[in-house]
């Protein structure tokens, strides 16, 4: 009885430890870029709103609507979908042309799977328009 | 090697096995509970979108089948759900909240039905300036 006890793992210590550490590492890994990909997905919806958000915002300074060529007066425009970028503490851009208003926003996102291969962050950049249409 | 020793792998895989099926489970668990928030999150700014374009005193009815015909199509069951709607007209231009509160099934998340939970997700809108509504 002891001899079998002592044998097995004297016999074979490495070979069983390395196929399981290796199964192991392959589920930690799946964990940790679904943890990663997940925390990408939710920034893109996340900076997606926001920039929708801002956009609408900037888009509601329409003037000249009585002299029949609506329009977004460029610097109100921006300066609301700023200041909406502003309160969600959001980094971006605003660009009025005409009746549509761009807003570019970014973010970095801290990587922890990928952090331990050296991509420490990635940044999610989304870009989204909105036009003025009579309705 | 494998001739000298060939059951010992298989056995020390059936012993760790069960640890791997819950590291299994609990990536599978991650990734659901990660789609059903975005899902849940979905759901309510559609609603508010929804909401900010009819009348104010049609809002929340909007909101409310807005919501959970979103969260039908893309196939999250809530066993109770409820939606509120709060328009803030002190800033300019007014602004519509809609919260969409999921209490998802227990076997939602997971196939063991553990961790059954609730789940809030809250959305802003414009309400436009410029419109035929008030």
């Amino acid at each position: 009885m002891m001899r079998r006890q002592n044998m097995i793992p004297r016999r074979d210590p490495g070979v069983v430890s390395g196929f399981v550490v290796s199964l192991i590492l392959a589920l930690l890994i799946a964990g940790g870029m679904v943890v990663d990909v997940g925390r990408l997905l939710a920034t893109r919806e996340h900076l997606s709103s926001v920039a929708l958000r801002a956009g609408r915002t900037g888009a509601q300074e329409i003037v000249g609507i009585y002299d029949g060529s609506p329009r977004i007066d460029p610097a109100d425009g921006a300066a609301a979908a700023r200041s909406v970028l502003r309160s969600l503490d959001v980094d971006g851009e605003v660009d009025v042309s005409g009746r549509t208003i761009t807003v570019s926003v970014s973010r970095p996102v801290p990587m922890s799977l990928l952090g331990l291969i050296g991509v420490p962050s990635r940044t999610v950049r989304i870009v989204r328009s909105v036009e003025v249409v009579t309705g | 090697m494998r001739r000298r020793d060939p059951g010992v792998v298989s056995s020390e895989v059936a012993i760790i096995a069960p640890a791997l099926i819950v590291v299994a489970l609990f990536v599978h668990y991650g990734g659901t509970a990660v789609t059903t928030n975005s899902r849940i999150h979905h759901a309510a700014a559609t609603a508010a979108r929804a909401a900010s374009l009819v009348r104010m005193t049609a809002m929340p009815a909007v909101a409310d089948e807005v919501a959970r015909a979103t969260l039908a199509d893309n196939g999250v069951t809530c066993s109770s759900n409820d939606v509120a709607v709060a328009v803030d007209g002190s800033r300019d231009p007014k602004v519509v909240t809609v919260r969409v509160q999921c209490t998802l099934d227990r076997t939602t998340l997971s196939p063991l039905g553990v961790g059954s939970r609730r789940v809030t997700a809250e959305a802003t809108e414009v309400i436009d300036r410029w419109r035929a509504e008030p």
